[in-house]
């Protein structure tokens, strides 16, 4: 018979780590809380069960919407098991949790993970005491490790008994005996003492659900908090806390001084401190990008764009098609089109792959959640909350899943704007673009990349001042409580397959749909209207129909050149186009022939001031589909989609404009009509951040139609 | 029009079909990451 084994704990306590152990599977995980945001199923093939990941908790009284995925589940889902996964290093604060599983009835089995760090601070739990008090079984484990794997399937062979609850003090075990008889047959008898402890608690959800029933007990809650003189939340959590330090004492030995500073507090003094935090995390961030763009990663590009390239696959490619004697239309298609465009984007590879090692890594270690608390003082200022910086985090990587974390924000406010704004941070696909401008224009320097960062994160932050201003956006950020997890060393298996799925996404996406894309790039590119071979580019299909458009980038700098527009445009599909569109109209596989330089021919084209300006509108305007149908899930709305991707390309436009004209006018003094209209964009813009009530007519209008 | 070129030729319209079905297919369903059956797909990125 299959069996449902549900995976449950506080967020950062390793479920998912677990479940990769235990299903074979590599789902995401990361060392911060918040990496699940939805059940995950998978299978245990020793016990033919079924196993549900469910994101972290920290009690059963849910408030974001990723809690109450769990606390449903565990509720109405019925699992035959529910394996608990309790942070060995901080029992007190995991066993909250474990109580309130308990007092369900599900058959419990606790997983005390990380024992392998609790004997490296030289404590000890006595394992076989906890599980006599708890009553239900308990194992000792390491998930990043794989200790004690064998003994927990083996445990989970048989299906576990039924768990005792933890009794709290007299008086409240008496209020919660009447109110479990007056919900008697309401509720189903395994659920009966959870629903009586949780109305005890006033938890709305579970008053909800007993409707006119709530009536009858009142009286008894009541009578308890005069008794007590305290909230009966306070009292169930307090008695509860009470319970967990008499269990921990029986069972922790530990030979923690108290008051004594970890290593991880330590660290944390000085990378968490008012005044360093910030400066280290730009010089981590500076290091990174030093790494992966100008030195380490850069070479790598150099020699596969240089030597893999230049001198082995395309001449390789092409001199054998054509000693086949393959038509010359067939062999510039397969050469000029689709390995121009997918070896333009290729090249950036070994930048790209650096990067991820070093941001996995740096993420494993918990440094990255180190960020989100420095990064908490630094948004709420700007009417944010730290939470919306763990989907900036993901959004590195991509920004679907980055806009997907942003359900994990209570407030519908602050989740909105995080959703808005999350792809203002340069996701991998975007690093290409930053590596080609900073390789044209700016000598591979790690600065460009630096720079991008922060202007995503700066953009985020001025959308915060902005967006909250708006009507439908206004409020206060929500609390943000971040429990730091503490330093850990990387697994270096776990950190390279982490990388590698990256790379491997990356090479595949290169394989279809950048190849597609450029295979039409080059049809475009190739042909005129009457289908005739063009001798010049500039006559071409897609010439034309950029040369359409491209005055509306004039006032950026880089309007003159169609090319740059078709680039730009291409990258709504998927931001890598721009390179694999670059790689066809630039000629990619020539050059790579002739041994000049993509970037050579790039940066002649425009000013660096205008290569600047182009990658940063192409960082902040509409991201890609894919993204933009994220967000529209995460919105509710194509109307509210719309305004979102409007508003994320006006405010490209407007600061790639004043980077431009400002730009040229204090380097080659160039001052024309767009310069007066890009410093009246900076005074509407300030005027909008300082304001209070910039958009008070509308706020006006909206109160006159609710009337 | 020679041996070689409706071979290649054929080579090329084929690697380029699979590349739009499996383009269409992440597309249709929103990406992987966005799948709630991922975990139970073995075709997963």
């Amino acid at each position: 018979m299959s069996i449902t084994v549900a995976l449950a704990g506080n967020p950062n306590s390793g479920k998912t780590t677990l479940f990769n152990r235990l299903t074979g599977s590599s789902q995401k995980v990361g060392n911060w809380p918040g990496v699940t945001i939805d059940r995950k199923e998978g299978e245990i093939k020793e016990l033919g069960a079924t196993v549900v990941d469910l994101p972290g908790i920290y009690s059963l009284s849910p408030y974001s919407p990723e809690e109450i995925v769990s606390r449903d589940y565990l509720l109405y889902d019925d699992p035959d098991v529910v394996v608990n996964i309790v942070d060995a290093t901080n029992m007190e604060r995991n066993l909250y949790l474990t109580t309130q599983i308990l007092d369900m009835g599900i058959p419990t089995v606790i997983a005390l993970n990380m024992m392998d760090e609790v004997e490296k601070q030289g404590s000890k739990i006595d394992i076989e005491e906890l599980s006599r008090i708890l009553g239900c079984k308990v194992v000792g484990i390491s998930a990043l490790k794989g200790d004690g794997m064998d003994e927990l399937i083996e445990t989970l062979k048989s299906v576990p008994e039924k768990p005792k609850p933890i009794r709290l003090a007299k008086a409240s075990e008496n209020t919660i005996g009447k109110i479990s008889k007056v919900l008697e047959g309401d509720v189903s008898e395994d659920k009966l003492r959870w629903f009586a402890v949780k109305v005890l608690e006033k938890d709305e959800l579970a008053i909800e659900r007993i409707g006119d029933l709530w009536n009858d007990v009142t009286g008894f809650i009541e009578e308890l908090e005069e008794a007590d003189d305290d909230e009966s939340d306070s009292i169930v959590a307090s008695e509860r806390y009470d319970a967990i330090g008499e269990i921990v004492s029986k069972v922790l030995v530990s030979n923690k001084v108290p008051g004594e500073l970890t290593v991880s507090d330590k660290i944390d003094k000085i990378v968490t401190s008012k005044w360093l935090g910030l400066p280290i995390f730009a010089g981590v961030m500076f290091v990174v990008y030093y790494i992966s763009i100008t030195t380490i990663g850069g070479w790598g590009t150099d020699w596969v764009n240089d030597v893999f390239f230049a001198e082995m696959v395309i001449p390789g490619v092409e001199s054998y098609l054509e000693s086949i004697d393959v038509a010359p239309l067939l062999v510039a298609f397969v050469v000029d089109g689709l390995l121009a465009g997918v070896g333009a984007v290729l090249g950036f590879l070994p930048q790209m792959a650096v990067l991820f090692l070093l941001l996995v890594i740096l993420e494993d270690t918990g440094y990255m959640a180190r960020i989100a608390f420095i990064m908490d003082r630094v948004f709420r200022r700007f009417g944010l909350s730290g939470k919306s910086f763990i989907p900036l985090l993901i959004g590195t990587g991509c920004g679907v899943p980055g806009i997907m974390a942003s359900r994990t924000i209570e407030s519908e406010r602050d989740r909105k704007i995080t959703a808005m704004t999350t792809t203002f941070v340069p996701c991998s696909a975007k690093l290409p673009i930053i590596a080609l401008i900073a390789g044209a224009w700016f000598d591979k320097s790690a600065l460009v990349a630096l720079a991008s960062y922060f202007i995503g994160i700066l953009a985020v932050l001025i959308s915060g001042i902005i967006l909250k201003k708006w009507p439908s956006l206004t409020g206060t950020p929500s609390e943000f409580i971040m429990e730091l997890p503490p330093y850990r060393t990387p697994g270096p298996v776990a950190v390279v397959k982490s990388a590698l799925e990256k790379v491997w996404s990356f090479v595949k996406k290169a394989g279809t749909f950048i190849m597609l894309a450029c295979g039409i790039i080059w049809f475009l590119s190739a042909f005129d209207w009457s289908l005739t071979l063009v001798d010049d580019i500039n006559d071409s299909i897609l010439a034309n129909l950029g040369n359409a458009v491209t005055w509306i980038f004039v006032p950026l700098g880089w309007g003159t050149e169609w090319q740059f527009t078709v680039g730009t445009i291409t990258g709504l599909l998927a931001k890598e186009n721009v390179i694999g569109t670059f790689g066809v109209l630039f000629g990619y596989a020539d050059i790579a022939e002739t041994g000049e330089d993509i970037w050579g021919i790039i940066s002649s084209m425009v000013t660096p001031v205008a290569g600047f300006s182009f990658l940063v509108f192409n960082l902040l305007c509409a991201p890609c589909f894919a993204a933009i149908g994220a967000m529209r899930r995460e919105l509710g709305s194509w109307k509210a989609t719309g305004a979102a991707v409007l508003y994320q390309t006006m405010l490209a436009y407007a600061v790639s404009m004043i980077i431009y004209q400002i730009g040229v006018l204090a380097i080659y003094g160039t001052f024309g009509l767009w310069t007066v209209i890009s410093f009246i964009t900076v005074a509407v813009m300030a005027y909008i951040l300082i304001s209070k009530d910039p958009f008070g007519q509308y706020r006006k209008r909206a109160t006159e139609v609710a009337i | 029009m020679n041996l070689a070129t409706i071979l290649v030729g054929l080579g090329v319209a084929a690697f380029l079909i699979a590349a739009a079905y499996f383009t269409i297919k992440d597309f249709r369903t929103g990406g992987c990451a966005s799948c709630k059956n991922r975990d139970k797909c073995s075709k997963k990125r």
